[in-house]
């Protein structure tokens, strides 16, 4: 009974081993090259492989080398960066802002003089 | 302890010429502000100014043979009355474009720009007000509509004439460096001021105008 088990694993395994080493190779035979064997008969179906053939060339690098020639003649040779400060930022406000504090500083001043002068009114004529 | 009659009427007097100082700062600060809200710092107004994509030239400028390079010397611009010198403008050394000097009554042309008539865009710039000396040379760009003429006179003693595209108004966060310095095909002009609303705090407007023109002839100057 042993010997007879031992003996079906063993041809088993012998053919599990023997599918394996056929099928492995052939599955990688199969991905590499699966469109390559179908067409040898005529040329009629080479222009399909062909055209994928040349994608890699134009790759190079052809945006700049085609944007050059337009930027070497006439065309700005800097860009400048951000936008350009046009309006009368760099000094607007300088004057304004010193009037306005000092407008301030009076309106101030006034509403804590009548104040004071509202609270002393009542005391003189009390004292009057 | 009470105070003399004589002590209480100096005091009276000096705070009520205190209260008059006072007011007389006062009425300063709200003058200011009013001259602050108007004049100094006011914003033109138009209306026909779009935010719009890049479009092609008006009344077929592509055909106009570009120019051979030349300085820009003078810039007219009849429906704004707009007749200036120009100065020329470089890079500044962090990058952004110069501009020229806040007090000038002339806008100037970024030399690393194409000269006017040349193939490309020709850059001028120019201030649109300064709180010292009110509106500057492009105050009324905004104004300005497609259409309208654009004359570039030239060092050689040719000048460029040039027709409005469109007006467009940016942000100056989101300025369109592409479309407005982008290569083009044919002689352009861009001319760039401030526009949009005063930012106080950044003593700066908020917006850029940039007029887009295309040549449409050239010849001698007059």
């Amino acid at each position: 009974m042993n010997f007879r088990q031992r003996a079906r694993r063993f041809a088993g395994g012998l053919v599990v081993a023997t599918a394996l080493l056929i099928a492995v190779p052939g599955q990688a035979l199969a991905t590499s090259t699966p469109p390559a064997p179908a067409p040898p008969p005529t040329a009629t179906p080479a222009p399909v492989p062909v055209k994928v053939a040349p994608v890699p060339a134009p790759r190079t690098s052809p945006p700049t080398q085609e944007r050059a020639p337009a930027t070497a003649r006439g065309q700005i040779s800097q860009i400048p960066s951000g936008a350009p400060d046009t309006g009368g930022g760099s000094t607007a406000g300088d004057t304004e802002m010193v009037l306005v504090a000092l407008g301030m500083l009076g309106l101030t001043g006034a509403a804590g003089l009548g104040g004071a002068l509202a609270r002393r009114r009542p005391r003189d004529t009390a004292q009057g | 302890m009470h105070d003399e009659p004589g002590d209480r009427s100096r005091s009276g007097r000096l705070l009520l010429l205190l209260l008059i100082l006072a007011v007389v700062l006062a009425l300063t600060g709200a003058g200011s502000l009013v001259f602050a809200s108007g004049f100094g710092l006011r914003t033109p107004q138009r209306s026909g100014a779009t935010i719009a994509p890049p479009a092609d030239p008006v009344g077929g400028a592509v055909t106009v043979e570009a120019l051979a390079p030349s300085a820009p010397v003078s810039l007219e611009i009849p429906a704004i009355e707009v007749h200036s010198s120009l100065l020329r403008l470089r890079l500044n050394p962090d990058g952004t474009v110069e501009v020229p000097p806040l007090d000038s009554p002339d806008a100037g042309w970024y030399e690393n720009s194409p000269t006017p008539g040349e193939r490309g865009p020709a850059v001028i710039l120019g201030h649109v007000d300064s709180a010292r000396t009110g509106p500057g040379v492009f105050f009324d760009l905004r104004a300005v509509l497609p259409g309208d003429g654009i004359t570039v006179g030239r060092a050689d003693g040719t000048s460029a004439s040039f027709r409005v595209d469109r007006v467009a108004e940016y942000p100056k966060t989101a300025f369109p460096t592409a479309a407005v310095y982008g290569d083009i095909d044919h002689a352009g002009l861009r001319l760039i001021t401030c526009g949009g609303a005063f930012d106080r705090s950044a003593r700066s407007y908020e917006d850029n105008i940039v007029v887009y023109a295309s040549a449409v002839s050239a010849g001698q100057a007059g």
